[in-house]
């Protein structure tokens, strides 16, 4: 704006009118902005935290099939929660929890459905044959398995703790 | 020259704030992309599981008398599809995992091992209670090929081994160790003391199976029965005789008029187990072929016109067993127990494994 001084000169400049609207208008547009950024970095985190959560999952689920191809009849036992029937003694296991690295509130977990009743249509239950006596009903082939369906879920709290999980299905068979 | 600027601060102003808008969606959309990798990640990862899922599926499949070609099974928050190819002992199993519109493939190559059963006898008849033989039944425990029916010249075992006695009755012969049967007892064994184990006393035991192992295969096969009528059944709807490579169990108190059908030329030997819990199940009046490995508590007359290769192993059942009164033959033979089903699963060997990409 162009106004004229007192010693009659032309003077340039902005009014105090506009310097506020400008400033109202940027405040707005960088408040906005700035109320994005922590949740567009939230979710940027929660993603690294699931790539974290699902590689310890894959991970594991490897290692239960490498375990299944040789020593087939004591996945369940190396991979359950109780420690007294770990194959090469008691709590020498891996055990049915996992951490997961880089993520230190997670908590790792392996289900193994070993319950023909068990109502879980993931993994093809309830009515299926896991044991191959030609019965769908058994309550616990824990023993005596000849296919072991499985999941793998990895929950942890997120910075605004908020939960988050994973989860994996598959299944070893008895070469 | 004078300009008239009057507004030019709110243009700044907007350019500033075009420029902050863009920096910002960029980086939204570099964290939607991470998101989105993310989310693929996850999927990859679930969908490589599905599939393995998919192999023990169809291997499972296998074992259980199917093609291993399976379709959109659900699994886990998908599907798995296999296909299947045999070519001799080898099977190649293509499986897919699907979630939406995305899948991965993982071919595997699994060499099948067949099973056998593992069975050692003494003799033709083997028993844990005293034996009868009588009119015309002959029991020859010198070795036979079950596919020629001709002596392969082996000795073979002792006609009739027994932790009783063996009475020899009409004319029915008794052979064995390389003797042709005849009117004595001289190759029979008698008052037979198995040792600190004892005679063994379930059928399992007798083909060093874990307890329950038979039944359980039988079942699986569609081949337990709890009456001798459906044994017939059974018989009538494989063309009059046991298919072959068959493991039967039949499960009853009593079973009257046993007929096995007529011998299937080339058929593999097999195992008919008549056994109850008590252990005393009655097998009476028995007719007809067999070939492989008969496993009755007690028998109660062999005759007709029978003819058995293999073994006879008879349970400690408290009434005796009577052989004869007919023309039957009962013939050891040493390849028909070599060649048993086996009462667990045959085995598979993972050869090769690899992501079709």
């Amino acid at each position: 704006m162009i106004t004229k001084g007192r010693n009659g000169k032309n003077q340039t400049g902005f009014t105090l009118i506009e310097v506020m609207i400008a400033a109202v208008v940027l405040s707005i547009a960088l408040l906005g902005f700035m109320a994005l950024v922590p949740t567009v970095a939230q979710l940027s985190e929660t993603a690294g935290e699931s790539n974290a959560a699902l590689a310890a999952s894959h991970q594991l689920s490897e290692a239960i099939r490498q375990y299944a191809d040789s020593d087939f009849g004591y996945v369940y036992r190396a991979y359950n929660s109780a420690t007294t029937d770990d194959p090469n003694g008691t709590g020498t296991a891996p055990g049915a929890t996992f951490t997961v690295s880089g993520l230190p509130t997670a908590v790792g977990t392996v289900t193994f459905y070993t319950d023909e009743n068990e109502n879980e249509p993931k993994v093809g239950l309830p009515n299926r044959d896991l044991n191959n006596n030609g019965l769908t009903t058994d309550a616990d082939v824990s023993a005596d398995y000849t296919v072991l369906p499985f999941k793998i879920t990895v929950t942890w709290s997120d910075q605004r703790k908020l939960q988050q999980q994973t989860e994996i299905f598959s299944q070893v068979i008895d070469y | 020259m004078i300009h008239n600027r009057r507004g030019m601060i709110l243009v700044v102003a907007m350019v500033a704030v075009l420029v902050l808008a863009t920096m910002t969606a960029g980086y939204l959309m570099l964290t939607q992309a991470q998101v989105k990798r993310t989310e693929v990640a996850e999927d990859a990862v679930s969908i490589l599981n599905i599939a393995e899922a998919g192999v023990a599926g169809a291997i499972q499949d296998l074992r259980e008398g199917g093609t291993g070609n399976l379709n959109a099974v659900i699994f886990g928050n998908g599907t798995y599809s296999t296909v299947t190819a045999q070519s001799g002992d080898y099977y190649t199993i293509q499986s897919s995992g699907t979630l939406g519109t995305w899948s991965r493939s993982v071919e595997v190559v699994i060499q099948q091992v067949m099973g056998s059963a593992s069975v050692s006898v003494r003799a033709a008849i083997q028993a844990d209670t005293n034996v009868t033989t009588g009119g015309n039944f002959v029991v020859d425990g010198r070795d036979y090929d079950y596919t020629t029916g001709i002596r392969t010249g082996d000795p073979g075992k002792y006609g009739i081994s027994s932790t009783g006695t063996v009475t020899r009755q009409g004319s029915s012969m008794i052979g064995g160790n390389g003797q042709a049967p005849d009117q004595t007892t001289t190759q029979t064994e008698q008052n037979v003391d198995w040792g600190p184990d004892g005679y063994q006393s379930s059928p399992d035991e007798k083909v060093g199976a874990a307890e329950g192992t038979l039944k359980a295969a039988a079942i699986a096969r569609g081949t337990y029965f709890t009456s001798g009528a459906q044994f017939d059944a059974w018989i009538a709807a494989n063309g009059g005789g046991d298919p072959g490579g068959s493991i039967v169990y039949v499960e009853c108190n009593t079973w009257i008029s046993v007929n096995l059908g007529t011998a299937i030329p080339g058929s593999a030997p097999s195992i008919l187990v008549c056994h109850n819990a008590d252990g005393n199940m009655l097998w009476k009046n028995i007719h007809g072929d067999w070939t492989g490995l008969i496993m009755p508590d007690c028998v109660d007359h062999e005759n007709g016109t029978s003819m058995i290769y293999g073994a006879i192993l008879c349970n400690s059942g408290q009434l005796g067993n009577a052989f004869g009164n007919g023309t039957a033959t009962m013939r050891f033979s040493a390849n028909a127990l070599g060649n048993l089903p086996s009462p667990t699963d045959d085995t598979f060997t993972k050869v090769s494994w690899r992501e079709v990409l």
